[in-house]
């Protein structure tokens, strides 16, 4: 025993000595997530997530890796698609566990909030395309693993300089129709409420692929509009009590009018059914929500319409999006859609913390000193011809 | 006896590290305990006796570390298996108690667990399924024999 731990002492990796990390990217309830790059072999960029090390000496006993942390990276362990953030390593040091990761330069979010911003003018239909049918390839996949991702939205959808999307954050991704799991956990209500299904709105608690598509409906409706389609004010959350969504409800109602017995024959057997009488009775207004985003193509309207459709057994699934003829039509979508275009964005800005190694960061102040608007020389410069 | 003899003629690599089918039959009886004590997933037992054998062929477990290895098994099994929100310090105790091993070493041995199983936690139905089956199995002959495994 003593010899092993000795053995294991040497083999313990520290992260700093393999990666230099060059900046802070974000943190959330999880952690915090770093740009890296390797210190030895081929010069390519990294994103570590760090998870909360356990505090010592707290009143609540420890319990060693979070439930999070082991879920996501056993998860993330199974998975290799190109459309899917790859795991490279894990390491423990500094009492936390670090995911090694692939990088990826932007995330839709920081992309349309570029385009709305400082461009001002729509993402080109080509690159529309391109990113929707990588999402619904990335989705597709997980669902032929039975895996839900369960918290689609723009800014966990990462991609790259030249435009190849990354499904990232498996934090809340669950396995679904393993052997004897139930997939709805008590108090927690998962998916971001723009990006929710009407399913889960009326209380089921029956999570499926078809609320993954909803939410890829949403952020196809997004990025023609380049602001949410349905942007409700969330109810919050109450003594674990989980609150009905009645402003979400109303807006997805605004655009898709009041879903009748024929389009959802099984509503009435929602839970929260009865929350639908407070409201008044919409028409269905999608054809000219879509119409002022100014896309003609009636194949991608059609293609929003099987995303966005009420009953989840109705819904488009992953696989039969993918063979859309939306897809098929001009212009097609592309592997690389900004290496293409010739399209570039800032790159992400980092930010410094007590971890970063201090030369980079000097470096990187530098930078951002020489340009402060874009972060990267040439980074505002856009060029869409040939749309 | 016989069986433990048996064992050991077909399973030398392991009777050479100084585990007999007893021990390890044993701990797996302790798993199963835990869960029931826990009213925890039965599956949840037998993903961690998934963890367990892996660990076995790929020879890290000994006759010193099979009981810390095995509670580490159970208790990332019941990470990522179970569904509700389960006390997770309350089933570590009862895991502690169980398998004779401090909280303590439990999560030492944690990350080292995880790693050795290549980070790897969900179980393909194919590997699971015997051991599920095998354990329904055992829990009828705890019921009608109430044989309680002897520590």
């Amino acid at each position: 025993m003593e010899n092993y731990k000795r053995k294991r002492e040497k083999q313990r990796v520290r992260i700093r000595t393999k990666y230099e990390i060059i900046g802070f990217i974000s943190s959330g309830t999880y952690g915090r997530v770093y740009k890296a790059r390797p210190r030895e072999g081929p010069p390519i960029e990294l994103a570590i997530k760090k998870f909360k090390p356990e505090r010592e000496g707290e009143s609540r006993p420890s319990t060693g890796i979070s439930q999070s942390a082991c879920r996501e990276i056993g998860l993330c362990r199974e998975l290799h698609h190109e459309n899917i953030v790859e795991l490279c390593e894990v390491v423990m040091d500094d009492n936390a566990i670090h995911m090694v990761m692939d990088y990826a330069e932007f995330d839709l979010l920081s992309i349309m909030q570029h385009h709305t911003q400082h461009l001002r003018k729509p993402l080109a239909e080509l690159v529309v395309k391109s990113i929707l049918w990588q999402l619904i390839n990335g989705v597709a996949y997980l669902h032929a693993n039975l895996i839900l991702q369960r918290d689609l939205k723009p800014a966990n959808i990462m991609i790259t300089s030249s435009g190849v999307v990354k499904v990232g954050d498996m934090g809340l991704a669950r396995v679904f129709r393993r052997p004897f799991q139930t997939l709805y956990n008590g108090d927690k209500v998962v998916v971001t409420v723009w990006y929710r299904a009407p399913e889960l709105l009326l209380g089921s608690r029956h999570y499926t692929t078809a609320i993954d598509m909803w939410s890829v409906g949403c952020i196809f409706a997004e990025m023609m509009a380049l602001r949410p389609i349905f942007k409700g004010e969330e109810v919050k959350m109450e003594k674990k009590q989980i609150p009905f969504q009645r402003g979400q409800v109303n807006k997805i109602l605004e655009v898709l009018g009041t879903p009748s017995k024929e389009q959802w024959p099984t509503i009435e057997l929602m839970p929260d059914f009865q929350h639908m009488k407070q409201f008044r009775h919409y028409a269905n207004s999608l054809k000219s929500w879509y119409a002022n985003t100014g896309h003609k193509s009636e194949l991608g309207f059609q293609l929003l319409s099987s995303l966005l459709e009420y009953d989840p057994e109705k819904r488009i699934t992953a696989a039969d999006a993918l063979d859309h003829p939306y897809f098929r039509e001009d212009p097609k979508p592309v592997r690389h859609p900004f290496l293409e275009q010739n399209i570039s964005y800032p790159k992400r800005r980092l930010t410094l913390d007590e971890l970063c190694d201090s030369k980079q960061a000097q470096q990187q102040q530098q930078q951002q000193r020489l340009y402060p608007e874009s972060g990267m020389p040439g980074s505002s410069a856009i060029n869409t011809t040939g749309q | 006896q016989e069986l433990n003899d048996h064992f050991r003629e077909t399973h030398p690599e392991l009777y050479a590290v100084g585990l007999t089918l007893d021990q390890i039959r044993r701990l797996r009886a302790h798993m199963l305990r835990v869960t029931r004590e826990q009213d925890l997933e039965l599956s949840t037992a037998a993903i961690g006796w998934v963890y367990f054998e892996k660990l076995i062929w790929k020879g890290y477990v000994t006759k010193d570390n099979r009981k810390l290895v095995a509670a580490v098994c159970l208790f990332l099994a019941l990470k990522i298996n179970e569904s509700r929100e389960v006390p997770i310090s309350r089933s570590l105790q009862a895991i502690q108690r169980r398998f004779e091993v401090s909280a303590k070493s439990i999560l030492d041995q944690e990350f080292s667990v995880f790693a050795e199983l290549g980070f790897s936690l969900w179980v393909p139905r194919r590997e699971f399924m015997p051991h599920f089956l095998r354990m329904f199995e055992v829990l009828g002959l705890y019921r009608t024999l109430k044989v309680e495994p002897s520590t």
